[in-house]
């Protein structure tokens, strides 16, 4: 059986062009439950997202399957057709054959003569030029990209992230954080890093595999890993975001109790946690839009960049600053790259004279009560859901007068290199791909901070006190 | 959900996606008839010559039926590739008033 036999037919489902409208219809009131602080609503409606997701996911999938089919088949037939009638035109008695199919066509419908005209004017002057069936190529390739489905593709990765970022959110302000046993802080320190450990694990295992399927150049099998890492989230979020509620209550515990050290160790892992947890949506995102877009006939950048693996190291490796006490940030470090870290106790934003937007946060240790200040540019710490109280870590320049903070001493927040990181390690160019969607570092910048509690408030609040900003600012997608 | 500009710019992101679906489905149908025309010349070709050019050429000879078949698959394909063009000119145009839609759900101020 031909190529051209064996080719299947198939049908093209209808596509709902209310797909696009009824995701914003979820979308929109989600982020309005998050700024009311409704935590029924957030739920419901998150839940709704990722129902959503998949249902529209399945109808986009048929549709850019079905087109991309049609398309490669169009495609196809092209190509055979420009080879026969190149072959023809190669023949030493090329004329006399052209003017014989013409005299044929002549005989059986007139117009379909003169409509194969050009192309028998070709055939008889011994070359066919290619640019025709080049262009009837291009089209066919638009064709198979599925014409109006970006808009409902991009909203439904959307829905799958937001309905994610959202169970988060809800699990946090609504979770019971339990009385801590102080008692039993280490064992507690050590299930905090277990759990931490365990999750870490379980991501880049998922990861990696679809790494592997990517490598290997074989659709189904990312296909498959992609749906596989997407559920795997789906399963570890609720769960890690309600150990990291509790985590929250130790912290709120041991400061009382005047344990600023203890605290502070549970804090750290705690701002590990969070940035793991959007790791975790970051991944669910991609693969989301890995699963989208590969029905598609020709992949878009960066997906095709994904799934050029080959050859490209795995892990990760990020800038990582000198690990340095507040207490010991002095004149002798300035210039050097260090990670400080401490429990927020202010967090502000301003704009530099030329409109530059340049986050302020003032950062604490518990126990030496020493501070620093740092300075995010173009990141609006209440704007990304940096709570006071929470415990940030970060990467950046230690200044002893510092421009960006009007020539005071502060460590200057690095920003991650998305391009480079991408080029040494695929892991980095799966997280950075997610950022039309969540950033898992927030203007790129190398910082993470422990999930707080969120309060209700109006447009464009200041307050560092809504932990769930990001569902509100940050927009659907990119 | 939206004010009134959020409510334009998603009417006119429905019409320009509606005109770009039907454009698109018009020429997949014509893509669909083109490429059973051509499919069926080519196979008839191939099961006389072993090969698509060589069975025009063997056609040219000694199968007038097969030779019709072949030019008004190739004809056809031309005129797919005519209409083809509207389809993408409607895409690029829904593409755009998309864009502006979702711009406009983004702003969270508006709704």
């Amino acid at each position: 059986m031909s190529a051209v036999e064996s080719l299947a037919v198939v049908p093209v489902p209808p596509a709902s062009e209310h797909s696009g409208e009824a995701l914003a219809g979820l979308l929109v009131p989600q982020r309005q439950a998050a700024r009311d602080a409704d935590w029924p609503t957030l739920l419901q409606l998150s839940l709704n997202l990722l129902g959503a997701a998949h249902g529209h996911g399945v109808a986009i999938r048929a549709v850019r399957g079905s087109a991309a089919v049609q398309a490669e088949a169009a495609v196809e037939m092209a190509a055979q057709l420009q080879d026969g009638l190149a072959e023809l035109a190669a023949r030493d008695d090329h004329a006399a054959q052209a003017q014989g199919i013409r005299e044929h066509l002549q005989g059986i419908d007139a117009s379909l003569a003169t409509r194969a005209g050009p192309l028998l004017d070709q055939v008889a002057a011994g070359s066919i030029e290619p640019g025709p069936f080049e262009e009837g190529r291009a089209s066919a390739a638009v064709l198979g990209q599925a014409a109006g489905t970006e808009l409902e593709a991009g909203l439904c990765v959307a829905a799958a992230a937001r309905g994610l970022l959202g169970l988060v959110h809800w699990v946090v302000n609504t979770a019971d954080p339990g009385s801590p046993d102080l008692s039993r802080f280490d064992a507690q320190l050590e299930a905090f890093q277990q759990a931490h450990a365990e999750t870490a694990q379980t991501l880049r295992a998922g990861e990696l595999a679809l790494h592997t399927a990517c490598a290997d150049g074989r659709p189904a099998a990312v296909e498959a890993e992609a749906a596989g890492l997407s559920g795997t989230v789906q399963e570890v979020v609720v769960p890690f975001a309600a150990q990291q509620t509790v985590g929250r209550g130790w912290v709120a515990a041991l400061r009382q109790a005047g344990r600023g050290g203890d605290a502070e160790q549970i804090g750290r892992v705690l701002a590990a946690d969070a940035l793991l947890l959007r790791r975790a949506i970051a991944d669910a995102a991609v693969a989301e839009q890995l699963r989208l877009d590969l029905a598609l006939r020709e992949q878009p950048e960066p997906v095709a960049a994904l799934l050029q693996a080959s050859g490209v190291a795995f892990d990760a490796e990020l800038p990582n600053g000198r690990d340095t006490p507040l207490a010991h940030l002095g004149a002798a470090d300035d210039g050097d790259f260090v990670q400080v870290e401490g429990f927020v106790v202010e967090a502000t934003a301003d704009r530099e004279a030329d409109g530059k937007l340049v986050g302020r946060l003032v950062v604490q240790d518990a126990s030496s009560q020493a501070t620093a200040e740092l300075a995010t540019v173009f990141l609006h710490p209440p704007h990304v859901g940096i709570t006071l109280g929470c415990y940030l870590v970060a990467h950046g320049i230690f200044r002893v007068s510092s421009a960006r903070l009007q020539g005071r001493p502060g460590v200057e927040v690095d920003a991650l290199a998305p391009a480079a990181l991408g080029q040494a390690a695929w892991q980095a160019r799966l997280w950075f791909t997610a950022g039309r969607w969540l950033d898992m570092w927030r203007s790129n910048l190398n910082l993470c901070w422990s999930l707080g509690g969120h309060t209700a408030g109006p447009d464009d609040s200041e307050e560092p006190t809504r932990g769930a900003a990001e569902l509100i600012y940050a927009p659907f997608a990119r | 959900m939206a004010g009134s500009a959020c409510e334009t710019l998603r009417d006119e992101a429905r019409d320009a996606r509606r005109d770009a679906e039907q454009a698109a489905t018009e020429t997949k149908e014509s893509l669909q008839e083109a490429r059973d025309d051509t499919g069926k010349a080519i196979a008839l070709c191939a099961t006389t010559a072993g090969g698509f050019a060589a069975g025009v050429a063997a056609g040219l000879a000694t199968t007038p039926a097969c030779l019709g078949g072949v030019w008004e698959a190739a004809t056809s394909w031309c005129d797919v590739r005519d209409s083809g063009k509207e389809a993408v000119d409607a895409t690029a145009a829904a593409a755009e008033a998309q864009q502006a839609y979702l711009a406009c759900l983004n702003d969270h101020k508006r709704s």
